[in-house]
């Protein structure tokens, strides 16, 4: 009785705050208090099972790739939208799926998960099955080493029951695969000497000092990355795919999204149906995205942190035209951008945030010319799109991404078209 | 042309956090100063070059990147001691600046050997502090460490923290300098952000430069870019 109790007042207020405008994780939270085995009873009851996606960077866009392919193979998929990562978060974003029982219509659940807090998530539902995309250098303020990403990481392998997949050509996650060998079914998708050449820094992974050599068992190759152009080989010949946009790391996101699936799928799986799952995929929220507005087309690269800005400027053929820098208190100490080879950066149009004179300065240093310096991040946005050309280039970090897209109009959630 | 020859030490190995801006930092200054500005890296396992450099840097890395550094710098020790007695001045940040102390403590009982080039003895703690900070002597950046120093003498710390979003770090005496060494846990990093602190350093080395008037505009984006920290933390 509880459960539907729980589902009863969740929705009530769900619905009530959603009128208020906006998500929350309360209805979630109110939930978990009236039934505190809300996500086992409601997850609990997937015939596929339970699946998260995990690591550093490419946690979103992988998702959204392997619910693409499950989904183009008939699985009516669960996944989750941005915040629902932790547990009260989650069980809001179950709330709107749930009937009056407690019970989802779905086949399987994928679910995106923070390092850090997937293991609240998997010590209420275990999952049959993780997916890691990276290990890399990622909010050090949160997170102060990639050796404590490794650690947490860990753990949710721990919770996690019959199979772990990861980018094997990381040395951290592969040897956090190997670690679970013996356990869970352990897979590495792996990169050829090519791919891995095909971006100017590679993978961009946290450094490892460990001595083991040891491999997993291969899942999948990327053999070759261009542009939006990637061949995949799971075994027999490879197959092309197409990138929502382009890059090294979205192809390694894909490789790691098929070969999963595959494991999810077994013979179900068609190579054909995941090419085209994939191709079909519009770019991921604020990953490479364009924003059509006032006649312009509007580039959003992401800097979460050194390795994704790094990857997005690698993926850029031309140096871009305009460019508009805006970083906030969502990135607390951006000592990380000495780190970043700004090559591709001829000049830079405006500055903005909170940020604005530690980049200038950075800039300044590297000798690559700046325009306007407008903390505000409003007036910035004003100025930018005012100055002539019809193609531009935003490079932000992900709370100013997020304030963007919503000032530019585009309310949909993080994930919530998934 | 007078040349500054730098020193990079482990740049692969310790590069955690934008730590090579410092040497960016030097390398521009050095250079608006009319200095030729060389600078040569040695990784794990190389040899120390056999000319004398003016400045040894060592970057930040992790626990696990800090502990392959201290193998390996066991067999340079007595080369770089050798180094500072004769004059090269050296710069570390981050646990670059632990492998210049006397030494790490860690919390399963191990102990890593320092070069003992400073004062201070290391110790890792449970917590980590983490925040923007405004220091005495007007330098500004950001502390994420979870290091406790203990000194031998006081009064060898770079600068004070005067006002920091974590209140836990107001009052923290942070890094070294006795004019051959110059250590610090602020990051920012430390000599972009604060570029009197890069000019002292080339001014142990030539001590009779004139500032250039170039500088004018670096020096300016810096001072914004502390004063902005400084609006923030006393916010």
């Amino acid at each position: 009785m509880l459960t539907p109790l729980a589902v009863l007042v969740g929705k009530a207020l769900r619905f009530v705050l959603r009128l208020r405008g906006g998500g929350s994780a309360v209805p979630g939270r109110i939930a978990l208090m009236i039934q505190p085995k809300f996500l086992q009873k409601t997850l609990g009851r997937m015939s596929s099972g339970i699946y998260f996606v995990s690591g550093s960077n490419g946690k979103s866009t992988t998702t959204a790739m392997l619910v693409r392919v499950l989904r183009e193979h008939g699985l009516r998929v669960l996944s989750n939208p941005a915040g629902g990562n932790l547990p009260q978060g989650l069980a809001s974003a179950l709330l709107a799926d749930v009937n009056l029982l407690g019970k989802l219509q779905h086949d399987v659940a994928i679910l995106e998960v923070d390092e850090a807090y997937g293991k609240l998530i998997a010590a209420k539902v275990a999952p049959n099955g993780l997916l890691l995309t990276n290990i890399q250098l990622d909010q050090l303020n949160r997170f102060h080493s990639p050796e404590e990403v490794f650690d947490y990481l860990d753990d949710l392998a721990t919770l996690t029951t019959d199979l772990i997949m990861v980018n094997g050509s990381d040395r951290n996650t592969e040897r956090l695969a190997l670690k679970h060998s013996q356990r869970l079914s352990a897979h590495g998708v792996y990169l050829s000497q090519k791919a891995l050449k095909s971006a100017a820094h590679g993978i961009l992974a946290a450094p490892d000092f460990s001595n083991d050599d040891s491999n997993l068992k291969l899942a999948a190759t990327l053999e070759t990355a261009k542009g939006t152009k990637a061949t995949i080989s799971l075994g027999a010949k490879p197959f092309a795919i197409t990138l929502p946009a382009p890059g090294l790391h979205y192809a390694v996101d894909a490789a790691l999204a098929i070969a999963f699936a595959k494991q999810i799928l077994v013979e179900k799986f068609s190579e054909t149906m995941a090419a085209k799952a994939i191709s079909s995929l519009p770019a991921v929220y604020g990953r490479g995205e364009i924003i059509e507005t006032r006649g312009q087309k509007l580039e959003i690269i992401m800097m979460k942190n050194l390795p994704s800005l790094q990857a997005n400027l690698d993926a850029l053929d031309v140096s871009p035209k305009r460019v508009w820098i805006s970083v906030d208190e969502g990135t607390p100490d951006p000592s990380w951008i000495y780190d970043i080879d700004l090559g591709k950066l001829s000049k830079v149009d405006v500055i903005s945030g909170t940020k604005t004179y530690q980049w200038a300065t950075r800039l300044a240093y590297e000798g690559i010319k700046f325009g306007k310096l407008i903390e505000s991040e409003s007036d910035a946005l004003e100025y930018f799109l005012g100055l002539p050309g019809d193609e531009k280039t935003a490079i932000v970090n992900y709370e100013q991404m997020m304030w963007l897209r919503k000032k530019l109009g585009l309310l949909d959630l993080e994930g919530g078209n998934g | 042309m007078a040349e500054l020859a730098i020193l990079h030490l482990y740049p692969n190995t310790l590069k955690l956090n934008g730590e090579v801006g410092n040497l960016i930092a030097l390398k521009v200054r050095a250079a608006n100063f009319g200095l030729k500005v060389r600078i040569l890296n040695v990784e794990l396992s190389e040899p120390l070059p056999t000319k004398r450099p003016h400045i040894v840097f060592l970057g930040s890395g992790t626990l696990g990147a800090t502990k392959v550094a201290a193998e390996d710098l066991a067999s340079k020790g007595d080369l770089l001691h050798r180094w500072v007695t004769d004059g090269t001045k050296v710069l570390a940040v981050g646990s670059g600046f632990d492998l210049i102390s006397q030494g790490l403590q860690l919390t399963d009982g191990d102990f890593i050997q320092g070069l003992g080039l400073t004062n201070t003895t290391h110790s890792i703690t449970p917590n980590y502090l983490v925040g923007e900070v405004e220091l005495t002597k007007g330098i500004a950046g950001f502390i994420n460490s979870n290091r406790a120093i203990s000194r031998g003498h006081a009064g060898f710390e770079i600068a004070t923290v005067q006002a920091s979003d974590e209140k836990a770090l107001i009052g923290y005496l942070d890094g070294y300098s006795d004019g051959k060494v110059m250590a610090s846990n602020v990051q920012g990093p430390l000599l972009p952000m604060n570029p009197q602190l890069a000019d002292l350093l080339i001014s142990w080395v030539f001590p009779k430069l004139e500032k250039s008037s170039s500088l004018r505009t670096l020096d300016s984006l810096a001072s914004k870019a502390r004063k902005a920290i400084s609006i923030r933390v006393r916010s």
